[in-house]
C-alpha cells in the first residue's frame, strides 16, 4: 500500500473505532479495524480510549422516572386535540391538506422541530390557501380548547393522588431545591453534604423520597449548592425550584443566583 | 444468542402491531407504545438535561408527534429508529433553546474539580462537564453510539444525515472531548491518562 493509501486507511478505520468499540459493527468493517490496529499502535490506543468512554457513558444514570403522571398529561393534551376536532370537521386527524394545516398550526413548532421527518416520509404536502384559513380558524378553536384543558388539569391535580417532583404547588417556605438521595445514604452523609452545600431541611421526605432544602447562608449561591449535591454519588437528584433569569437581565444582591 | 434474537424480531413485530393501530386511532396502543419507550427515552434524555420537566415535555412532544404521523410510517424502518429520531429532533430543538442559558450558566458557576479523578462520581462529573461542553449534534451522536448502543447506520437513519455525516460528528466530539477534559481536570495529563 502506498503512503497515501495508508493514511487513507487508517483516517478511514479511525472513523470506524467508535462502533468497534459499541461492538455493533458490521463483520467486514470488524476485520478491517482489526488488519489495521494490530500494526498502527496510534489507532490501538483511540480503541482503548473509546473503550474507556463508552464504559463511562454506558453508565444509567440512577434517577428512575415514573411515567404514570407525563403519561397523564399527554392523555391531557391528545383529549384538548381530540375536543377541537368535532366543531372542525374539514380538520379530523391526518386526512386532509386542512387538517394538516390545522395541526401545523395548533403545534407549530413541534410540526417545524418535526418537518425534516415527515418530509422524509413525503406525506406533508403543501398547505393551501384554503388551507391555512381554515387553520386560523381552527387555531381559534384549538386555543380555546387548550384553556379546557388547562382547567381539566387543574381540576385533574386537584384530586392527584400521584405527587411530582417539579410540582410547584405547595411549596415549604424558603425551599431552593428539591433532592432524592440514594436509600442506601447514612444520616452522617446527609449531614455532611447538606453541610457542605449549606443547606438544610425544610419538609419531606415525600412519598417518592423527595426532600425540601433551603440555603443556611441566604447570600450562598443555590447553583454552587446545586453543583456540590449533584455531584455528590448518594443524591439521585436535585434540582432548583427558583425559575430561570431572564436572559440578559442580571440579578441583583450578592447572590449570583435569581 | 438466538434467544435474544426472537426477543428481538418479537419486539419490533410488537412495536409494527402497535403503531398500525396508533395510525387507526387507538389511544391505547399509543399509551402501550408510550410505556414501553418512556424509561429508556427519560434516561437518555436526562443526560441532557436534569430538569424532569424538559424530559417529559420532550417524550409527550415525541409521542403527540408519533400521534399524528403514524399513518405516514411506511414500516420500511424500524419502529424503534423512527421514534428515536422523532426524539432526537425534539431534543435538539429543546436543548439549543436551552444552550448558553442553563447548562452553560450551570456549567461556569460550577466550582472547578482539583481532586483525583478518578473517584467514581468525580469522574462522571467531570465527564459530564466535557461532554456538556460537546456542540449538540455531536454530543447526541456520541450518547447514541455509547449510551444508547446504536450502529453507524442507526444514527445515520435517527439523525437522518448521511454515514459521513455522522462519522465526521463522532470524529469531532472525540476530537473535542481529548481537548477539554484534560482541562477541565485542571491537568495536562493526556485523556487516556485520566480515564484509567
Amino acid at each position: 500500500m502506498t503512503l497515501r493509501g495508508t493514511a487513507r486507511e487508517h483516517a478511514d478505520v479511525s472513523a470506524l473505532i467508535p462502533w468497534y468499540a459499541n461492538e455493533t459493527i458490521g463483520e467486514d468493517e470488524r476485520r478491517r479495524v482489526e488488519a489495521h490496529i494490530d500494526g498502527c499502535e496510534k489507532c490501538r490506543r483511540e480503541l482503548a480510549e473509546q473503550r474507556r468512554l463508552r464504559e463511562a457513558m454506558s453508565s444509567d444514570t440512577a434517577v428512575e422516572y415514573m411515567p404514570a403522571a407525563s403519561l397523564n398529561r399527554l392523555r391531557a393534551r391528545l383529549d384538548g386535540i381530540a375536543a377541537a376536532e368535532p366543531e372542525n370537521p374539514a380538520a379530523s386527524r391526518g386526512r386532509s391538506g386542512a387538517s394538516r394545516g390545522w395541526i401545523a398550526a395548533s403545534h407549530g413548532w413541534i410540526a417545524a422541530s418535526h418537518g425534516r421527518i415527515a418530509a422524509s416520509h413525503g406525506r406533508i404536502r403543501a398547505i393551501s390557501w384554503q388551507g391555512l384559513m381554515a387553520a386560523s380558524v381552527a387555531l381559534m378553536a384549538v386555543a380555546l380548547s387548550f384553556l379546557a384543558a388547562d382547567r381539566f388539569q387543574t381540576r385533574a391535580h386537584a384530586g392527584a393522588d400521584y405527587y411530582t417532583v417539579t410540582s410547584s404547588a405547595q411549596r415549604p417556605p424558603g425551599e431552593v431545591i428539591r433532592a432524592v438521595f440514594a436509600p442506601t445514604a447514612t444520616l452522617a452523609e446527609l449531614q455532611g453534604m447538606l453541610g457542605e452545600a449549606k443547606l438544610r431541611i425544610v419538609a419531606g421526605p415525600t412519598e417518592a423520597g423527595v426532600y425540601s432544602l433551603a440555603q443556611t447562608d441566604p447570600r450562598g449561591s443555590v447553583s454552587s449548592s446545586l453543583a456540590l449535591l449533584r455531584g455528590h454519588a448518594k443524591v439521585r437528584f436535585a434540582e432548583s425550584t427558583r425559575p430561570d433569569p431572564v436572559p440578559g437581565v442580571k440579578p441583583s444582591g450578592p447572590s449570583r443566583d435569581p | 444468542m438466538p434467544a435474544i434474537g426472537v426477543v428481538r424480531t418479537s419486539a419490533k413485530e410488537r412495536d409494527s402491531e402497535l403503531l398500525r393501530s396508533v395510525a387507526a386511532g387507538s389511544r391505547q396502543a399509543l399509551e402501550e407504545l408510550y410505556l414501553g419507550y418512556h424509561r429508556r427515552l427519560a434516561r437518555f434524555l436526562s443526560r441532557f438535561t436534569p430538569r424532569y420537566e424538559n424530559v417529559e415535555e420532550i417524550i409527550n412532544d415525541t409521542f403527540l408527534v408519533v400521534w399524528q404521523s403514524a399513518k405516514d410510517f411506511r414500516h420500511a424502518s424500524q419502529v424503534s429508529t423512527w421514534i428515536i429520531g422523532i426524539a432526537y429532533r425534539t431534543a435538539l430543538k429543546s436543548l439549543r433553546r436551552q444552550k448558553n442559558h442553563a447548562s452553560a450558566r450551570s456549567l461556569d458557576e460550577c466550582p472547578e474539580q482539583s481532586t483525583d479523578p478518578t473517584f467514581d462520581a468525580e469522574m462522571q462529573d467531570w465527564l459530564r462537564r466535557g461532554l456538556a461542553r460537546l456542540p449538540t449534534e455531536q454530543r447526541l451522536t456520541l450518547e447514541l453510539a455509547y449510551h444508547m448502543g446504536h450502529s453507524l447506520e442507526e444514527i445515520a437513519a435517527i439523525t437522518d444525515c448521511p454515514v459521513g455525516t455522522v462519522k465526521a460528528r463522532m470524529f469531532h466530539a472525540r476530537e473535542k472531548l481529548r481537548e477539554y477534559l484534560p482541562t477541565l481536570g485542571g491537568s495536562s495529563a493526556s485523556f487516556a491518562a485520566r480515564l484509567e
